[in-house]
């Protein structure tokens, strides 16, 4: 295992650039999700850290050793990693354990081989699938497959590619969090590609967000949930209110959520607060720190449910997330009450 | 993408193949220009040339349009309607492209020996190629997403509707592809024309080749013939369209369940019947009864080695095609200005009638002395005449190969010729090896180039047959007939199985 670093990464596909000034630290043995949307330019960004397309600029290293700079790009095949692409790309004609031996053949004794297919095949909980073809496997075995021929070569690093997408809901969750302690358990560097937020925060050590060809955020997924450093970052991990506001001062703010008068003087409210829907208490009961409320929707999960509240001064409904079955009716007048860190932008 | 440059050996191979393909194009224009200019115009312009030029057009034309509309209709059927063993009707259809134009010919003209002309050319033409339309039809219907129809049905659309708006878009390239391949068949057909004396431009090239011994004016006429088939190929590629599939329907292999539409079953198995009844089981009857009203007189023994020496050069013209072919449909998987070369030049000699390749090799067989009249010389022409069916094979059967898995394995640290040897062409040889047999079984049927070419003594059961027909031997020339449809039919089985799941493309050309 190494660590991963890359430099003021550029990435052109014809005269398009893909990927600009892009920087990334992965320590040793961390499991980090580069979680974005699609056309952001993640998965270009896994394959230039794989060496399969080169990059125009920037440096790309695994621990000490550079791997690609613009003097030097060392070929895929020597560049030692795990690389699991989307739907796993078994070989279709190959066996599960001649998939696993794939890159051993020939560079490792027979004996050796085998030995090290049989535990790579305990390892991902498939021994007895060794005989079957990658068409007799289900998705998720697919990609427990391609995770086990990766982590054969005992890589450097492993670069996973929205390797869960193919799986249908029920199983994600179950498959992922498998994956990610194998990862673990190897103690394996690792990078993901995601669109998915909960895939990222739930499995990762780091979250790196991508926007429109670079990073911009990097940190724990508790770090990039609470302290996102936009509005649209904030959207990438979850639900998010913005609604406006002004600062008085690091630990003040006024907006009609926290100052039932801050209406009046809508002109000052030059920035937005950004709120998670969780943050949001409602009462039936008044309280001095509570703003008068309508409910206007109730979207019902079971689990929890989303409430629109409307509030005077805010134009767009607010939403507040509410546990368990919930007594509240559409049309209802409540409290809304705030609570949690400010979060205070200034949008150009 | 950049692309990584091509490896050095692989370039070499590309030359050397290159350079054969080359060969005739190379003689056939020396030949042309060294006659004088005088005649050369006289050739060229005088009456009986727009005479051969326009039976040869009208033929094809006529061929053409026959064969798409019967081959459309008749796929289109086996698709859509439900038919009692619809997998042997399948099969039965794809038969006839296993009996050469020469022996339809023989087996009609052996029945009614004042057969002959324009209208039976045809009749013959299109009851030969129409398996090609057929094969190209089938082939693209069921790559249609079956609920793109029932989405358009649900739209508003009736069925016909539907054909025209939603299917017909997505398999015109196909059928567009199937014609062509007509098309070709026609222009380049010696033994039929010959037969049943119409005055196309092989049988006026034969003519004058061996009538006067003049090779230019063969020639000249060649390069004519050549120029259609150019212009023809040109063409097709030209009104191609190209549909992109979006990633989900190529992903998920939609399994799609036709529509029975019972009302249509009598008139369908009514056309599907006098299809093959004209087309394989007549043909078929006359030539085994021919074939046993002769059992007494036939010599075993020659048939025997004939057989054997149609088989051995067919095979070996089908290996060389695949060496000339490897690097090239290797090659044509980049994006390069020497693909492109390469892929105009093998138009070029996609475009020669085997007449015409018989011709140009002779003439290059008569400089190279120690090739003229080998056997060497004559699986040669048979591996440039199918070289582009075996590019066109190994490139369809690497295309077919998913990226991703290629980058695998150079990320499992394999480079990248052992990448191909370990992942491309293992996936890809199913495809390739339908390549080499399909063109086993042309070499098998070739006549003109075969006629030209072969040393003198040697006989293929083609060259043969032919000889007891055209002095109107038909007894003789049953047996030789006989065993050269059934060992070419067996290959044309096996890479036409009628097989649903397979869905062949028909790679022909």
């Amino acid at each position: 295992m190494t660590s991963l670093q890359v430099t003021n990464l550029e990435v052109k596909i014809g005269d398009r650039v893909i990927l600009s000034d892009l920087n990334l630290e992965v320590a040793s043995g961390k499991f980090a999700a580069i979680l974005g949307p699609s056309g952001c330019g993640k998965t270009t960004l896994l394959r230039a850290i794989a060496g399969l397309i080169t990059p125009s600029a920037g440096a790309i290293r695994f621990g000490n050793k550079l791997v690609s700079v613009s003097s030097l790009v060392l070929p895929p095949h020597k560049r030692n990693v795990g690389y699991v692409p989307q739907e796993g790309g078994l070989f279709p004609h190959l066996r599960v354990a001649e998939n696993v031996a794939f890159a051993l053949k020939g560079k490792v004794e027979r004996t050796e081989r085998e030995e090290i297919v049989s535990q790579m095949l305990a390892l991902v909980g498939l021994s007895t699938f060794a005989k079957r073809f990658p068409h007799e496997l289900s998705g998720g075995q697919q990609t427990r497959v391609a995770l086990a021929r990766a982590l054969a070569i005992k890589p450097a690093l492993v670069l996973l590619d929205e390797p869960f997408s193919a799986l249908d809901q029920a199983l994600r969750g179950e498959i992922s969090a498998e994956v990610v302690a194998l990862l673990k358990e190897s103690k394996t560097t690792a990078l993901m590609v995601t669109h998915d937020r909960e895939d990222a925060l739930v499995s990762a050590d780091v979250i790196a967000v991508m926007r429109k060809g670079s990073v911009v955020q990097y940190g724990s997924p508790t770090e990039i949930y609470l302290n996102p450093i936009s509005a649209d970052v904030a959207e990438s991990t979850g639900d998010v209110v913005t609604i406006p506001a002004h600062k008085v001062s690091n630990s003040e703010v006024i907006s009609p959520l926290h100052n039932a008068g801050a209406s009046r003087a809508r002109a000052d409210l030059e920035g937005l607060m950004l709120i998670r829907p969780e943050e949001i208490l409602i009462s039936r009961v008044e309280d001095s720190k509570a703003v008068r409320a309508k409910i206007t929707k109730i979207n019902y999960y079971g689990h929890d449910a989303l409430i629109d509240l409307s509030i005077e001064g805010v134009s767009t409904p607010v939403r507040a997330r509410v546990a368990g079955p919930e007594s509240y009716s559409v049309g209802e007048n409540v409290f809304a009450h705030y609570e949690g860190p400010i979060r205070y932008f200034v949008e150009p | 993408m950049k692309r990584s440059r091509l490896s050095f050996l692989l370039l070499a191979a590309v030359l050397i193949s290159l350079a054969f393909a080359a060969i005739p194009i190379i003689y056939l224009f020396t030949r042309a220009v060294s006659s004088e200019q005088t005649t050369l115009s006289n050739l060229i312009f005088r009456g009986k040339t727009l005479e051969i030029f326009l039976t040869t057009i009208s033929l094809t034309a006529a061929v053409v349009t026959l064969a798409t509309i019967l081959g459309v209709g008749l796929g289109w059927i086996l698709y859509n309607v439900r038919l009692p063993k619809s997998n042997l009707l399948r099969a039965l259809t794809v038969l006839p492209i296993a009996i050469p134009s020469y022996v339809f010919t023989y087996t009609w003209i052996a029945v009614f020996p004042g057969f002959s002309g324009f209208w039976a050319a045809t009749f013959v033409l299109v009851l030969s190629t129409t398996p090609y339309v057929l094969l190209a039809s089938l082939a693209s219907l069921w790559r249609v997403d079956w609920s793109q129809y029932e989405v358009a049905r649900t739209l508003g659309l009736n069925s016909w509707q539907t054909f025209f708006k939603v299917t017909f878009p997505q398999i015109r390239n196909s059928i567009a592809a199937g014609a062509l391949l007509v098309a070709l068949y026609t222009l380049s057909d010696f033994g039929a024309v010959s037969l049943l004396g119409v005055d196309t431009f092989t049988r006026a090239i034969s003519n004058i080749y061996r009538g006067s011994f003049d090779r230019s004016a063969a020639a000249v006429l060649a390069l004519i013939l050549v120029l259609i088939s150019l212009i023809i190929i040109s063409s097709e590629n030209r009104t191609r369209m190209s549909i992109k599939l979006p990633r989900s329907a190529n992903r998920l292999n939609t399994v799609t369940e036709p529509m029975s539409k019972k009302s249509l079953t009598i008139p369908a198995l009514l056309l599907i019947a006098s299809y093959l009844a004209l087309g394989l089981f007549i043909p078929m009857g006359i030539l085994i009864n021919r074939f046993f009203s002769s059992a007494a007189s036939i010599n075993i023994s020659n048939l025997f080695i004939t057989g054997l020496s149609t088989v051995s050069v067919a095979l070996l013209g089908a290996l060389i095609a695949l060496c000339l072919g490897l690097p090239l449909g290797i090659l044509l998987q980049q994006d390069s200005k020497l693909a492109k070369f390469s892929e105009r030049s093998l138009l070029v000699v996609h475009a020669l009638p085997g007449i015409v390749m018989g011709l140009a090799l002779v003439s290059f067989g008569s400089k190279v002395s120690w090739l003229y009249q080998t056997l060497l010389l004559l699986a040669f022409s048979y591996a440039l005449l199918f070289m582009a069916k075996s590019v066109g094979s190994i490139r369809t059967g690497l295309a077919r190969v998913p990226k991703n898995l290629t980058e695998v394995s150079s990320t499992l640290g394999v480079n990248r010729a052992q990448t191909f040897w370990r992942v491309d062409f293992p996936l890809a040889a199913p495809s390739i090896l339908s390549g080499v047999l399909l063109i086993f079984l042309s070499a098998m049927k070739e006549l003109p180039a075969t006629l030209m070419l072969r040393p003198t003594g040697f006989e293929t059961l083609a060259t043969q047959m032919w000889r007891y027909t055209s002095i109107s031997q038909f007894s003789e020339a049953a047996p030789y007939a006989l065993l050269l449809v059934v060992i070419a039919a067996i290959p044309t089985f096996l890479i036409n199985r009628p097989d649903k799941n397979t869905s062949n493309e028909g790679e022909i050309s």
